[in-house]
């Protein structure tokens, strides 16, 4: 092995040990990666910075874009009513919701797509009676089997079928990888219908208020006639700063509304409050307030005529993440109250305006109903009880036209499909569908980067030989066994770097791979890729593994091992249908 | 020439066209002329994106994220902390000291984070020095443009410049042959400035006044418009929200703080319950005020259906559902245009149990609203075949819901209301509803438009809640003082700052109204300074432009979060952000580096650009989030778009053939004509389009002309790039001008008047040195 093969394979192992940790952003480790591939001169300066103008970088911008145009004419939610309309009980409920997701999906991205459904299918769940938990996980799931259905279902199609081009063995078609996916759509409906009901946790959503576990946090505390805070406003009383207590309402005096911050407070008004029972009983003590032990929290305490309680979800993209409740001065900038949050499977009370949002994340908000709609028109939440109107809705058929035109162009080789890509964007621009700033803000920068900067990995490790020296001593261990075998091998190794890390990365450096391994036992590399390709965009088994799944994680009210226990059966199914018909669809 | 040639051309020109007229946005243009080249086969589908790869595009993005670097290491504010404390308060130093301050951090900074990093600064040395902010943020733009110019990565232009040269196979340009000339310009810029310039440079304020407040409220004219009001003790105000209280809407006043005894003054919100005794600090007309305070001698009278008087012939009432297909649903009734639609009054709205009956324009109708409606039968009859409604009663028998609620005001022969139109009268804001119908000889006009007269005797039919009505009719109780207390404005919580627009801020192009502006910064917007004088009405319909500055008063705290979020720049001390300064030594580390693996010849620049720009990253002296803010895209996405236009001139031989036949003309004029032809070309498409692109589409011209005439290519390049950023003439040629606009309180004369003589300055010593240091 050559020094630089051994450059590469440090670099390699760093990057995927960062990736891992989760310690930096994705988009970063790549950024670095490169940096230090060009360095140390492992790449050309033109192969280091061909990522930016590979056709997968370009396509998968140029995709975010028309999603976006797809997105504001409401499209998306229409075809999620009728999803709602037509399903009847739990399994109509399944096939229709993973039919439809299985179809968006297959040309708009992933993400966008189960944020619009993620709501519909909230209130699906709602007027059937089926608890939600039994729906979002494979909506989460059917959306990554539409994924596979087309070329520009998701980045890694693009990726890896650009990564085969280059490496002289021809780029995918459009419909490609139709057969395997409408497959592996079959046997994952199937497998749900069958099976879902076991693995599906029930999490009925009763009462929020319970959901949330609020009742230990929220009580009713009344001013003494001796009180210190008598006379003061809730402002000057510091409750906030001082003790993280929050006055929610100050009840039998009319109807002050939301979080009375200049109420005046007198002796016998009784206080609804949100803190820990701790700093509640130290208030008792120093505050002469008197706590009302029979309480009982209910919504309707929450919630009067117009004051209602309602759970957002942070959306991909939004411009809350990483910031906290203070930095954003949440309470003022929106005119809403978070009460708790639900993050990973767990509800945090404590310190809420010191945690910083992450994708996925779902607040329980109280608010006045006008601020809620406001709310459900930010795009930095998904308010989980409704969608919004679109304002642009007479404008779908013409998107919907100039999206199958871009498809159709390219399923027919009339131009590559970053060409009609690129056409569909200028046409979404002089329409006026989109302005050009919505076009910019729609491109995910964090993917786009991610993928520039990790393909020259890839060229790296074929250029230097390390992707040569790995597929040597994994020849020698399993060449003997035959092509299949070595598929298989593939597959699962695939699938399991992209329930760890990123699936981008997972193909771009198997994917050289692959490539040697099938040079080296003189099989076509084609069948190991089309493996790559379904592994890494089928993440199942964990809720980190793929977007969707981190989305869906809380408004479901998941816990991590839901997501082993259904998906790594399911994954298991994949990786041995997929062993058995990608060898029969591409030959070896 | 070819057919391939001619369309080449006439591509060409119908770009150029569309870049001059603005008729599309500049980007837009250029990707169209990207998708035309494509399909006509001029570059294949690689080569036309391989411009994303360019090392043009590469060395930007990448020095885009070093400036991030340096700007969130505070190594910028710490340059310009420095100035006042060096040099004092005399204008002439603080000229020539801001200028090489801007022109050096812009030296290896993006020309625009370099102005704006530097904007509160500058606004705060202005005040301390008693200038007025205009006579520096020019000379602050103007040197930072220069700046650029005296590094190769300095600016994209040059950046561009190199890049061709090297896909042309010669040498490119160094990182530091730019500088002597670029040092020679920067020098004669500040040369220029501090002579003749600052005779040119406007003032703004008239004299310095006695605080930074008052000079602000001069500035902007605020002091007619300010005034206070007091809330009687028994007052219809007392215990009323501000929303209720609706004085914007009524008397067209806003309320900037509120004083209350006992209490910190206070930006109010609209849940603000107002109380006896307050006293409101309001922004507004006097006049208008005035005239509207003598409304309060009406009566009214609670009125049912049977009494009104029977109707003009051919008027009646109608009541609609308003069907969820219909294309009013999520629109208000004003959004809608709907009295001007279907000329029609809406007196109520009904929405399940509930009849609404106030503020009614402003109500969001929804799926299965029933709207009651007065208008001509005609006009009725017409909305009994628009989808937008179906139709369930004609006739006044639809006026049912509203039972109970109709009244109607008398207008005595006395009232100021006589004689004023129905628009004017204000009447309907103030009481928050529509007027439906004027009672008049015991005919019921129904319908009226805002331009009927009101007379003497006039009855006019309301839906309303009287009681609120009254309420409100007494508003006229308050008291107005026009004396206020400077306090009132500015103390030790409270203040007033201008604020510039961020580059690339979100708010451009959204209006106040949507922004929600007080309500999510807590402040108060009191006026907007645009094209060199101030506006304060409409505001909340006004669309936010690059190079607005505003003028905001609320407590510090909020005014220093103003100066936190990254779409505004708070021109004072309160716009400089923390910092990462304990970073600064990496980030200019990283600076070095890169500086150092170019002149050791050990990387080429956009190699060594991206080393750094991962360390920058890797160090976490910006966050990638901040990274991505601080790129400009449009510069990115147009120059990658541009690129294969002038692979395709020069491939066809368009651009050897546009050459032979200029060649011809100013060819025996000798080189150095063509050196300015050249100049002058580049300076001239500069001042429409940004230099980058302009040097793209130039380049092969200039390149062809050189091989064809045996020119020294380099003096070329060199000629056209530093032209391309000679970008003074108008605020649009650079957007570091635009963004110093609202903040000097320039217009666009002013641009001209200074810009142009500069530009003469500029090009004169270009043509002059270029030939000194690249033998033509």
């Amino acid at each position: 092995m050559t020094v630089q093969a051994i450059m590469v394979l440090a670099i390699l192992i760093g990057t995927i040990a960062l990736f891992v940790s989760e310690k930096y952003p994705l988009d970063m480790v790549a950024m670095i990666g490169l940096g230090a591939l060009l360095a140390l001169r492992l790449v050309t300066p033109q192969e280091g910075f061909s990522g930016f103008s590979n056709p997968a970088t370009l396509t998968v911008a140029a995709m975010f874009i028309l999603s976006a145009g797809l997105q504001k004419t409401g499209a998306t939610a229409a075809v999620g009513r009728v999803m709602v309309r037509y399903s009847k009980d739990h399994y109509t409920a399944l096939v229709m919701v993973m039919g439809t997701i299985t179809v968006m999906s297959a040309f708009v991205n992933n993400t966008a797509a189960v944020a619009v459904f993620i709501p519909l299918v909230t209130i699906l769940a709602n007027r059937r009676r089926v608890s939600a938990s039994k729906l979002l996980i494979p909506l989460s799931y059917a959306s990554q089997f539409g994924g596979v259905c087309t070329l520009i279902g998701t980045s890694t199609n693009l990726l890896v079928s650009s990564i085969s081009e280059q490496a002289g063995y021809g780029s995918f078609s459009m419909f490609e990888f139709s057969r395997m996916g409408l497959i592996l759509f079959v046997a994952g409906v199937v497998f749900f219908l069958v099976f879902g009901r076991w693995l599906l946790p029930d999490r009925k959503v009763s009462e929020l208020a319970s959901t949330y576990n609020l009742g230990e946090y929220v009580t009713e505390m009344r001013v003494r006639r001796n009180s210190p805070l008598v006379g003061k406003t809730v402002l000057e009383s510091r409750l906030g700063e001082e003790h993280d207590v929050t006055v929610l309402r100050v009840l039998h005096i009319g109807d002050p509304g939301w979080a009375p911050l200049r109420q005046v407070l007198e002796p016998d008004h009784v206080l609804l409050v949100r803190g820990e029972i701790s700093e509640l009983i130290l208030l008792r003590d120093s505050m002469g307030l008197e706590l009302n032990v029979d309480f009982k929290l209910r919504d309707e305490t929450l919630q009067t005529e117009d004051l209602r309680l309602v759970q957002a979800l942070v959306a991909p993209g939004s411009e809350l993440i990483g910031h906290t409740l203070k930095e954003l001065d949440f309470r003022n900038r929106y005119k809403a109250l978070v009460l708790a949050m639900q993050r990973r499977g767990e509800t945090i009370h404590e310190q809420l305006s010191s945690v910083a949002l992450s994708i996925g994340d779902v607040i329980l908000v109280q608010a006045h109903e006008a601020e809620i709609r406001a709310l459900r028109r930010n795009s930095d939440f998904i308010v989980l009880d409704e969608v919004p109107g679109t304002a642009l809705r007479h404008r779908a058929p013409l998107v919907i036209g100039i999206l199958v035109a871009v498809v159709g162009l390219a399923a027919f080789n009339v131009f590559p499909i970053l060409v009609t890509a690129l056409l569909g964007c200028i046409a979404l621009l002089l329409t006026r569908v989109l302005r050009l700033d919505e076009a910019y803000h729609a491109i995910n920068w964090q993917v786009i980067f991610l993928l520039a900067g990790i393909l020259p990995l890839g060229i790296a490790m074929q250029t230097s030989g390390a992707a040569g020296f790995i597929a040597e001593r994994a020849v020698g261990v399993v060449g003997d066994m035959g092509p299949v075998a070595v598929l298989a091998v593939i597959y699962l190794m695939t699938s399991v770097m992209t329930d760890t890390m990123s699936n981008a990365a997972a193909a771009v450096l198997l994917a050289p791979i692959a490539i040697s391994t099938a040079e080296q036992i003189g099989v076509d590399p084609r069948p190991f890729l089309m493996a790559i390709t379904f592994a890494a965009s089928t993440g199942f088994s964990t809720p980190v593994g793929y977007q969707t799944n981190t989305m869906i994680y809380n408004a479901g009210g998941y816990k991590y091992t839901d997501f082993l226990r259904t998906g790594v059966p399911l994954s298991i199914v994949f990786w041995i249908l997929s062993t058995i018909f990608i060898p029969r669809l591409w030959s070896f | 020439m070819t057919w391939q040639i001619a369309f080449l051309i006439l591509l060409l020109v119908a770009m150029a066209y569309l870049f001059l007229t603005a008729k599309l946005p500049v980007d837009l243009t250029a990707f169209l002329g990207l998708a035309v080249l494509i399909l006509g086969g001029y570059v294949g589908p690689t080569e036309a994106f391989s411009g994303f790869a360019s090392p043009a595009v590469i060395t930007m993005l990448a020095i885009f994220i070093i400036s991030a670097a340096l700007l969130y290491t505070g190594v910028a504010d710490l340059v310009a902390s420095q100035v006042y404390t060096l040099v004092g308060s005399r204008e002439i130093p603080l000229i020539i000291t801001l200028m090489l301050v801007s022109g050096v951090l812009s030296a290896f900074m993006n020309n625009i984070a370099a102005t704006a990093v530097l904007m509160p600064a500058v606004a705060a040395i202005a005040r301390r020095a008693r200038l007025s902010a205009s006579r520096l943020m020019m000379p602050l733009a103007f040197g930072s443009i220069l700046g650029g110019t005296t590094t190769m990565v300095g600016t994209p232009p040059n950046i561009v410049a190199a890049t061709i040269l090297s896909e042309q196979g010669l040498e490119p340009f160094g990182l530091f042959e730019f500088t002597p000339i670029g040092a020679l310009l920067l020098a004669a810029g500040v040369l220029f400035m501090i002579t003749l310039g600052r005779r040119l440079l406007p003032d703004r304020q008239a004299g310095p006044g006695e605080t930074e407040t008052s000079d602000l409220t001069h500035i902007y004219h605020l002091e007619e418009r300010l005034f206070s009001i007091r809330i009687p003790n028994e007052s219809a105000l007392d215990m009323v929200t501000l929303a209720e209280a609706n004085l914007s809407g009524a008397l067209g006043i806003q309320v900037v703080s509120v004083l209350r005894q006992g209490a910190r003054n206070f930006v109010p919100t609209a849940e603000t319950v107002l109380k006896g005794g307050d006293v409101l600090l309001v922004e507004g007309r006097l006049s208008d005020l005035e005239d509207i305070m003598r409304v309060g001698d009406i009566e009214l009278r609670p009125t049912t259906t049977r009494q009104i008087p029977r109707p003009m012939r051919g008027f009646t009432a109608i009541r609609a559902e308003v069907p969820a297909t219909s294309g009013l649903v999520g629109k208000s009734p004003r959004d809608a245009q709907f009295r001007e639609r279907y000329h029609v009054v809406i007196v109520g709205v009904e929405r399940g149990e509930r009849t609404l009956r106030e503020g009614l324009a402003s109500q969001t109708l929804q799926a299965g609203d029933r709207i009651v409606a007065l208008g001509a039968r005609s006009e009725l009859q017409k909305m009994q075949s628009d989808p937008d409604f179906r139709v369930e009663t004609l006739g006044l028998a639809s006026l049912r819901s509203l039972e109970g609620h109709l009244s109607v005001i008398r207008v005595p022969s006395g009232s100021s209301l006589v004689g004023s139109t129905v628009g004017a009268s204000r009447l309907g804001e103030l009481v928050g509803v529509t007027i439906g119908a004027i009672i008049r000889d015991d005919v019921t006009r129904m319908a009226v438009s805002p331009d009927e007269v009101i007379e003497a005797g006039d009855g006019l039919l309301v839906a309303c809640d009287p009681a609120r009505v009254e309420h409100l009719v007494r508003i006229g109780d308050i008291q107005v003082d026009t004396r206020i207390d400077q306090a009132a404005l500015e103390s030790e919580d409270f203040g007033i700052v201008e604020v510039a627009l961020a580059p690339r801020s979100a708010v451009v192009g959204k209006r106040l109204r949507d922004l929600e502006f007080r309500r999510r910064h807590g402040l108060q917007l009191l006026a907007v300074w645009r094209d060199g004088r101030s506006i304060y009405t409409g505001l909340p319909d006004l669309v936010f432009r690059l190079g607005d500055a505003l003028l905001v008063q609320g407590p510090w705290e909020r005014i220093r979060l103003l100066g936190s979020n990254p779409d505004f720049v708070v021109l004072s001390a309160e716009g400089l952000r923390p910092r990462r300064h304990r970073k600064a030594p990496l980030a200019l580390g990283a600076l070095l580096l890169m500086v150092a693996l170019v002149v050791f010849g050990i990387q080429p620049i956009h190699v060594a650009a991206f080393i750094s720009a991962s360390l920058v990253l890797l160090f976490r002296t910006v966050t990638m989030e901040e990274a991505y803010r601080a790129i400009e895209w449009r510069t990115i996405f147009l120059v990658a778009a541009v690129l294969p236009v002038g692979f395709a001139m020069e491939r066809t031989g368009a651009a050897h053939l546009l050459v032979q036949h200029v060649r011809d003309m100013i060819g025996p004029l000798g080189h150095y004509a063509i050196l300015v032809a050249l100049v002058l070309l580049a300076s001239l498409l500069s001042q429409a389009l940004d230099g980058a692109p302009a040097v793209v589409l130039l380049a092969p011209v200039a390149l062809e002309t050189a091989a064809q005439l045996g020119m020294n290519p380099y003096a070329a390049m060199m000629g056209v790039s530093l032209a391309a950023s000679a970008a003074f003439m108008t605020p649009f040629s650079h957007k570091a001008n635009l963004l110093v606009m609202g903040a000097g309180g320039y217009r666009s004369v002013d641009y001209a008047r200074v810009g142009t003589p500069l530009t003469i300055v500029v090009l004169g010593i270009v043509v002059a040195l270029v030939p000194v240091f690249f033998p033509i």
